[in-house]
């Protein structure tokens, strides 16, 4: 089964009288497990192609297929019970809630997810190990630097057990020390645990390590590039 | 509680913002709870002093009294004040006439009510008859003596002093006029210009005699141990008041409907003033929560974005008003207690604005205490919670109505 399809999909934008055709009849599937990246100058669509993906916008035209799942006449909290249960999102600004620790941050999914809170620490922690931010789970996003945020966003795209994680710009604001660990761990999650990645990026690194490249121009797919 | 805790932690966000409605909510609270308990406490004392000198707990009257109020329309005091003193439920019993007169010194003339009472019964219970009101002279020596109190604005304007004598006129029970020479025994001064100019108060069994029915009463007040036994007794006292035809028996807001609804009003009143100040306080809070939202816009988006769906998001909001509530009300209730605490024991003097210390055919004492009226405590801690749970519903209207990818990207 396809993890993501997209037919057709068509997103505009009006910007006062001047109409922006962000997405413009765009088609794609990935694979389960795949690790692929659009790439893309600003404006080519990139982001809102992946919020489409991710259901957070709904396109004017066209459908979107999660898991085989169609978000086309989903309501909101359809919507997002897809994205609790399905997906998994890392954002560029790391965007983690400055008043919860990096440990009560990726409790938060848990908690939406109703899994009982004597499972939550024997959950968690792994993943912090794996990450190296074990001793940092106390600490607030603001006594944090932005690659362990980082890394502590991706602990709470992937807590709760999704099978694609959605990542814009995810080493956007990071050195290239601290992007360089943070792709090996994603594309580690991806290896072991066979969860499909679909990145939006500038970045030469995460484009150097993606097994797939789909290139976006001006809301439309120019051409894709596989790699073994 | 994760609820809890986020609503907690991001009021502490902006402290300052959080502090100032804090307070506001608090000082809401505390007017509240501080004016309803002081009212109530005004309102007991003038109902207890009106029932004292007015109708008791119960009062017996011939029946078309309360209505027309004439002089010949008594009961036949003895028989009915005798068992009614055998009541178990009954503290005390007291006949009284109330007739109008023409009081007449050698100066001047002036219309006034002649109380007459039963000194012996009364003398340390009604409001009329304190020690601090007596400022001249002395009580009557006996209920059978030919003495009267009388207000002293009443006694200056008709040049009478104590131990000068004076003629009391009255329409008698078979419609005659009759008089009768009274000496003063003592002044009364209470600081309600009613009583002061315009009462005499008299041994009843003589007014009685004056009137052509010694021992009849108009009204004979009957006072309880337990107020709060008024529905409970009120069986009782009817069937005693109606073993004379003519007698029935009524409670006291039925028989002073003037200090009932002299106190209905004052508490619509305040009911009103109370709704006011709620409103305002919910717009602030619809205010703070509203400022707090928009500055976390893209946050929720975030949040929406990795599964919170749109009751979640009201939860976030109802927890920060909810905190927000629970502070300022805990606060609020804890200095209106301690307020209140205070006054109930200390009361407060309002003589230096109440002038006139008559209303409602009763006495207001200017020292007011607080009572504690757990029942409006609670109704107005509680309804302050209501207000910001519904100061919540446009902040979260605001926040929903914005898609995850529109609050990520504009803001």
């Amino acid at each position: 089964m396809e993890a993501i399809q997209l037919k057709t999909v068509v997103k505009n934008f009006r910007e006062g009288e001047h109409v922006v055709h962000a997405v413009n009849d765009v088609s794609l599937m990935l694979e389960k497990g795949e690790f692929a990246a659009l790439a893309g100058p600003s404006g080519s669509g990139k982001t809102t192609l992946l919020n489409l993906t991710g259901g957070l916008d709904r396109p004017d035209s066209g459908e979107v297929l999660i898991n085989g799942i169609s978000t086309k006449n989903k309501s909101d909290n359809e919507l997002t019970e897809l994205r609790l249960r399905h997906i998994g999102f890392v954002f560029q600004a790391y965007n983690l809630i400055p008043v919860l620790t990096a440990y009560e941050n990726v409790q938060f999914v848990l908690q939406i997810q109703g899994v009982p809170e004597s499972e939550h620490r024997g959950r968690i922690m792994p993943f912090f190990r794996t990450l190296g931010i074990e001793d940092l789970k106390d600490r607030f996003p603001t006594q944090l630097s932005g690659g362990q945020q980082q890394r502590v966003a991706v602990a709470r795209a992937v807590i709760g057990g999704p099978t694609i994680i959605l990542a814009d710009e995810p080493t956007a604001n990071l050195d290239s020390e601290t992007s360089k660990n943070l792709l090996d761990m994603m594309r580690k999650l991806n290896e072991q645990d066979g969860v499909t990645f679909l990145f939006s990026t500038h970045d030469p690194m995460v484009i150097d390590r993606a097994r797939r490249i789909i290139r976006l121009r001006d809301g439309t797919i120019q051409h894709e590039e596989f790699k073994e | 509680m994760l609820w809890i805790k986020l609503g907690w932690r991001n009021l502490l966000r902006n402290r300052r913002r959080t502090f100032i409605e804090v307070l506001s909510i608090a000082g809401s609270v505390l007017l509240a709870v501080f004016m309803n308990n002081l009212a109530v406490g005004s309102y007991d004392q003038m109902v207890n002093d009106g029932v004292l000198m007015g109708s008791g707990h119960i009062g017996v009257y011939n029946s078309a009294y309360l209505s027309m109020r004439k002089t010949e329309l008594t009961v036949n005091a003895p028989p009915l004040v005798g068992a009614l003193e055998r009541e178990p439920s009954v503290k005390a019993v007291y006949p009284r006439l109330q007739v109008p007169a023409l009081i007449r010194s050698s100066r001047d003339s002036r219309n006034a009510v002649v109380v007459g009472l039963d000194f012996d019964r009364e003398l340390n219970s009604n409001p009329l008859l304190r020690k601090d009101k007596l400022v001249e002279g002395s009580y009557p020596s006996s209920d059978d003596a030919k003495e009267a109190l009388m207000g002293e604005i009443l006694a200056r304007e008709l040049g009478l002093k104590v131990g000068k004598k004076f003629v009391i006129m009255v329409q008698g029970s078979d419609g005659k006029i009759e008089s009768s020479l009274f000496r003063i025994s003592g002044i009364i001064r209470t600081n309600a210009r009613m009583i002061d100019a315009g009462m005499v108060i008299a041994p009843r069994k003589v007014i009685g005699s004056v009137i052509g029915k010694p021992d009849s009463a108009h009204e004979i007040a009957v006072i309880l141990y337990n107020h709060r036994h008024i529905e409970k007794v009120l069986p009782a006292i009817r069937a005693i008041a109606r073993t004379q035809p003519e007698a029935d028996a009524f409670r006291w807001q039925e028989a002073m409907p003037e200090l009932q609804n002299a106190i209905k009003m004052d508490r619509v009143g305040f009911q009103i003033m109370v709704m006011f100040m709620y409103l305002i306080v919910g717009i602030g809070t619809i205010n703070t929560l509203l400022m707090s939202v928009m500055e976390r816009t893209r946050e929720f988006g975030v949040i929406r974005s990795i599964g919170l769906n749109k009751k979640g998001i009201r939860k976030i909001v109802l927890s920060e008003a909810l905190v927000l509530a629970t502070v300022g009300v805990t606060l609020g209730m804890a200095l209106g207690i301690a307020v209140t605490g205070y006054t109930s024991v200390k009361g407060i003097d309002y003589s230096f604005i109440l002038k006139d210390q008559g209303m409602a055919s009763t006495l207001i004492d200017p020292i007011i205490y607080s009572a504690w009226d757990w029942y409006s405590m609670s109704v107005i801690a509680g309804g302050m919670i209501i207000i910001a749970f519904a100061a919540s519903i446009y902040p979260v209207h605001y926040i929903l109505k914005t898609g995850p990818a529109e609050a990520m990207r504009k803001y």
